[in-house]
């Protein structure tokens, strides 16, 4: 009787496991693409031929893909990007690795790693400026259903910023498009500094440098390292400030102490010699302090007075 | 110490061409910042240090110098078919979706979403249009869609890094059409570098009794790119 249970609740786990497994494959067909690296930046005199590759990890369900690189345009403050789909740009670029066209599906099989290699072969000609692309690698998977269905596609991109020049120091050339900060705070909160830095140039820059807040009365300093982060050509990019791998908000962390902090905002594109700087002056108040001091204060004029009153009534 | 960067590095120089050459083609393809007492290299591994090539003079920055991980950029889609079942007339029908973004080895992200068309019959001229909802909404705004008697399709999100006007599960948005010439729009973005940001996309269709009989389709595309 014994073994006959044991029997049956082995069958009864395994056709579980089966039904489970069977589940999952007929409802979870799901899209799950990486790739790396996110990003290439190349500065290419005209007529140079170069190769880039990039490497696709797939997670999900195996299938067809297929490749398109389509022109961008920065869009807003956050480095967003504003894909032009409509014109391609295909003469420039070739695959070598798959040796296929853009917009022909190839395989890539589930939990595989794939390497495709790019070969940028930039003409002679052409005006000597930055172009940006992104490589997309779209599914073309399907999933028939007898009803009504929506289709979902996953497209994963790398960006491509191309500089075009016969100069090795192309000529770049920024400006402070903002650093702001409160004129009068409370003691007891953060500064904040908003810095927004606009490329009035041909080529992109990184700024490299940083915020320094010096308190003009205990003489304390505070560096705030910028995030060099890819400012694009006639574009302008809200810049964050850089702790460890993390972009943050440039603040001043520590609680704020009374007094008047001047903040210095040095920085070069890419490194060269010219220096931009801007300053900006903050008063930190004790306004909540005083509002809490003037409450007790408050408080205790009330009781004393009350207590006056009724000493006096007594009295009477 | 240096020995091994030194060569470490050169094992990655891979890729060159007469004039040109692109070093260690694969960014983040180590950890940390490796330093001895006398050296340091602060900058991404799998990334070309800035400077002059010596075959040309010409320079490649590549990469993010600020990101040091490694984690790829990636992205999942839960599931790539969302069956509607047989629409019934005044009976929305919902259902859900995970999108989930890895920005870690990039700095920002964003995931932009359009539809082919609206949800029709293939071949045929019959269309469930995109939702008005109450009274109005967009592929731009969102808007409250909880009548029955307003009909078509729409989608709702939740979660991380989505746009403000989805206030709550009421609101959707209609899919920028390409075949009306629309262009693909934000529904995930961030300017941070985060590891894992998930959202939750709810479609919804709702059909009249009027509507003909069939069965309706259309694809829709996410498209996750990482920031520069």
């Amino acid at each position: 009787m014994k073994k006959f249970i044991l029997f049956f609740v082995v069958i009864l786990t395994l056709l579980v496991i089966n039904c489970q497994l069977s589940v999952s494959k007929a409802f979870a067909q799901e899209f799950s693409l990486s790739i790396s690296p996110p990003l290439t930046q190349i500065l290419i005199k005209p007529g140079t031929k170069v190769t880039q590759a990039y490497q696709l990890v797939s997670s999900g369900e195996g299938g067809l893909y297929s490749m398109h690189l389509f022109p961008f345009s920065p869009d807003g403050i956050n480095g967003e990007i504003d894909l032009d789909e409509t014109s391609q740009n295909s003469s420039w670029f070739s695959l070598l690795t798959p040796q296929i066209t853009f917009g022909e599906k190839f395989n890539i099989p589930a939990g595989s790693t794939t390497t495709v290699v790019l070969q940028i072969n930039v003409p002679a000609e052409v005006a000597q400026k930055d172009y940006y692309y992104s490589l997309i690698f779209q599914s073309e998977n399907e999933k028939s259903l007898g009803e009504s269905s929506s289709q979902t596609r996953g497209r994963i991109g790398s960006n491509l910023l191309i500089s075009v020049t016969n100069d090795e120091n192309p000529f770049k050339i920024a400006e402070i498009q903002k650093f702001s900060a409160p004129l009068i705070i409370d003691s007891l909160t953060k500064i904040n500094y908003s810095f927004i830095l606009k490329n009035v140039g041909r080529t992109l820059f990184k700024p490299i440098g940083r915020i320094t807040v010096n308190n003009l009365f205990s003489r304390r300093k505070t560096n705030l390292e910028l995030a060099p982060q890819n400012v694009l050509a006639y574009s302008e990019r809200k810049i964050f400030c850089l702790k460890e791998e993390s972009l943050t908000d440039c603040n001043l962390d520590s609680p704020v102490l009374l007094g008047l902090y001047k903040a210095k905002l040095d920085f070069t594109l890419d490194g060269e010699s010219k220096i931009y700087q801007a300053e900006v002056v903050t008063l930190a108040l004790p306004f909540s302090l005083i509002i809490v001091l003037a409450v007790i204060c408050i408080i205790l004029t009330t009781v004393i007075n009350k207590i006056k009153v009724k000493n006096i009534v007594a009295d009477k | 110490m240096k020995e091994t960067l030194v060569a470490l590095l050169l094992a990655q120089a891979v890729i060159k061409s007469t004039n040109y050459e692109i070093q260690m083609p694969n960014f983040n393809s180590g950890a940390g910042i490796p330093t001895s007492t006398n050296y340091k290299l602060d900058s991404t591994i799998g990334q070309t240090a800035a400077g002059p090539f010596s075959s040309t003079g010409y320079r490649v920055l590549s990469g993010f110098q600020y990101i040091h991980s490694i984690i790829p950029f990636s992205f999942t889609i839960s599931s790539i078919a969302i069956p509607f079942g047989t629409l019934q007339p005044d009976t929305p029908q919902t259902i859900a979706q995970t999108l989930t973004v890895s920005a870690g080895g990039a700095g920002g992200y964003q995931v932009t979403a359009k539809e082919n068309n609206p949800l029709k019959i293939l071949g045929s001229s019959p269309t469930i249009d995109d939702t008005l909802c109450n009274t109005t909404c967009s592929e731009i705004t969102a808007g409250v869609w909880n009548q029955t008697n307003k009909y078509g399709f729409g989608f709702n999100m939740a979660g991380d890094d989505i746009p403000a006007d989805f206030t709550d599960s009421t609101y959707f948005r209609q899919f920028a059409d390409v075949s009306s010439a629309e262009t693909a729009k934000v529904v995930m973005s961030s300017s941070r570098v985060y590891r894992s940001r998930t959202a939750t996309v709810t479609y919804k269709v709702n059909i009249s009794s009027l509507q003909e009989a069939g069965r309706y389709q259309n694809i829709i595309y996410y498209t996750a790119i990482p920031s520069y």
